[in-house]
């Protein structure tokens, strides 16, 4: 496998739209990188700029230390899933394993096993002489890796492959290609607009928005320490809850409530002394019990959790409670805050 | 698993190609020949009964072909075989409309000529020939494709 080296990538069409800005990443061997932001956050056209289907418009593109930014894309070793699957109707699961090395005319014995080997790890020994049409979409979906898997390619790239499967199938693909990752050490590059697929197959998250990159770094740290107002809101079901507040002394404060600071809290926002910033807090980081009044107008139970949807004095805010509750519209219930984020308002950026 | 093992293993997920496309290739080479006899110029030699049987047959010669040409590709030793046969009737054919007409003169504008040069009768015969040849050899390798496969299947099986 390989080392992948993304450096300084610019993406600039023809219409003169600039989709990516100055993209830096280092891909270590074996690693699992997922690119995660919303729509048209450019992460799909960085992914097509490695694969070489986009022409990168600055920068350079390293694998395993060589230049590979103007080579063409049957030569870069590197193999692509699309979401759709783009596989050959007319022919059988084996005929489309085995398509991309029958071009390159190796042995038809060698292409024999390898697409054996590659249907044994997915499982999919039994529907090599069915077609694509009488598979299901996970089926089809591993087919289309199985294409991916055979060329031993020295980096994957797989463009949102779950999204066109059912929230079930989702859970039970995304278990594969994880279990599939782990089994081949291989280096993967990963798109999706799915946090949760981001979170749990990740090794490292790279969460971008209009095209730049917001943050690089591992599910932990992009959940637990966002760098930006950005990622906070982007990262975690539900979202962070946001609030402005002002700096004062030992307390934050707005209109609604007024919140404590520890020490090591008041030390951090000392600069900001009197400032209007940012208070995020994640709905799992709410609590019942204190002094800040939720006054509800929902209640969602899942089981283990309840989600408590309400206000917050004219601020919208949704707490996860870990119990049965059963709250009805108008309920006004006391909450306090276990952990906080605090953003600069002008800058958005984390405050640390 | 060895080179012979591995090379019958692959006739389980892979099509009968070879055979497909000499039953094609057949067919083709029986569209030279009819087209080679029907463009002659001999008078009215040709407009009687056996030239009708001839298109019929030519008609069916194709569908079957046809449709043994998808058969084998699927190993089946039925269309195998029935393509080794429509092989041989194109040998047979070379007896019946090519010979008759090569022996047989035509008056036209009060000379008397040939029905079928020997410049045109070489060619139709290479055409059914060629034709039979590739129907036979696309039947014989789908029949002993058919056996190792049912014979490996066999072995899997045990």
């Amino acid at each position: 496998m390989a080392e992948l080296r993304l450096q300084h990538l610019d993406k600039i069409y023809d219409n003169k739209v600039q989709a990516v800005f100055d993209f830096n990443l280092d891909v270590k061997d074996g690693e699992l990188i997922v690119l995660v932001g919303p729509s048209g956050c450019g992460k799909s056209t960085t992914l097509r700029m490695v694969a070489g289907l986009e022409d990168i418009t600055s920068g350079h593109l390293l694998l395993d230390g060589k230049d590979i930014t103007q080579m063409p894309p049957k030569d870069r070793d590197i193999a692509m899933v699309f979401q759709n699957y783009a596989l050959y109707g007319h022919m059988t699961v084996y005929e489309n394993m085995a398509f991309s090395l029958n071009l390159r005319k190796e042995n038809k014995n060698v292409i024999h096993q390898k697409v054996l080997a590659a249907a044994e790890i997915l499982g999919l020994t039994d529907q090599l002489n069915k077609k694509p049409a009488q598979l299901s979409g996970g089926q089809r979906q591993r087919v289309a890796m199985g294409r991916a898997i055979v060329r031993t390619p020295k980096v994957f790239l797989f463009d949102e492959p779950l999204s066109n499967l059912d929230a079930k199938l989702r859970g039970s693909t995304r278990r594969e290609i994880l279990l599939l990752h782990k089994r081949l050490k291989a280096t993967m590059l990963y798109v999706t607009h799915d946090q949760t697929e981001a979170l749990t197959l990740a090794d490292r998250i790279v969460c971008m928005s209009m095209g730049y990159v917001q943050q690089t770094g591992t599910p932990l740290e992009l959940y637990d320490t966002p760098a930006n107002l950005f990622v906070a809101s982007f990262i975690g079901l539900p979202p962070m809850n946001f609030f402005d507040v002002t700096v004062s002394g030992t307390k934050l404060i707005n209109n609604e409530f007024s919140v404590d600071l520890t020490k090591e809290q008041q030390d951090l926002l000392s600069s900001h002394e009197g400032k209007q910033i940012t208070l995020g807090v994640r709905p799992e980081d709410i609590c019942e019990g204190g002094n800040i009044d939720l006054k509800v107008f929902s209640n969602e139970n899942l089981g283990q959790t309840t989600l408590v949807h309400g206000h917050i004095g004219k601020l919208r805010t949704t707490a996860k409670f870990r119990s049965w509750c059963n709250y009805k519209n108008g309920d006004n219930v006391k909450v306090s805050f276990t952990r906080m984020h605090f953003f600069d308002k002008e800058t958005t950026n984390a405050i640390r | 698993m060895d080179e012979k093992t591995l090379k019958k293993d692959r006739l389980r997920y892979t099509k009968n190609s070879i055979s497909s496309g000499l039953a094609l290739l057949a067919i083709l080479f029986n569209v030279f020949y009819f087209v080679s006899i029907y463009k002659s110029d001999v008078g009215n030699y040709y407009y009687n009964i056996k030239i009708g049987v001839s298109v019929i047959y030519n008609l069916l010669f194709m569908l079957f072909t046809f449709l043994c040409s998808e058969g084998v590709k699927k190993y089946s030793f039925g269309y195998s075989v029935t393509l080794v046969v429509v092989g041989l009737l194109q040998l047979v054919r070379i007896n019946i409309l090519p010979k008759q007409a090569h022996s047989t003169t035509v008056t036209i504008s009060g000379a008397e000529r040939l029905v079928m040069e020997d410049a045109q009768y070489n060619r139709v015969i290479i055409f059914l020939l060629i034709s039979a040849t590739f129907a036979i050899a696309g039947g014989v390798i789908g029949i002993i494709r058919n056996r190792t496969l049912t014979a490996y299947n066999k072995s899997l099986n045990k």
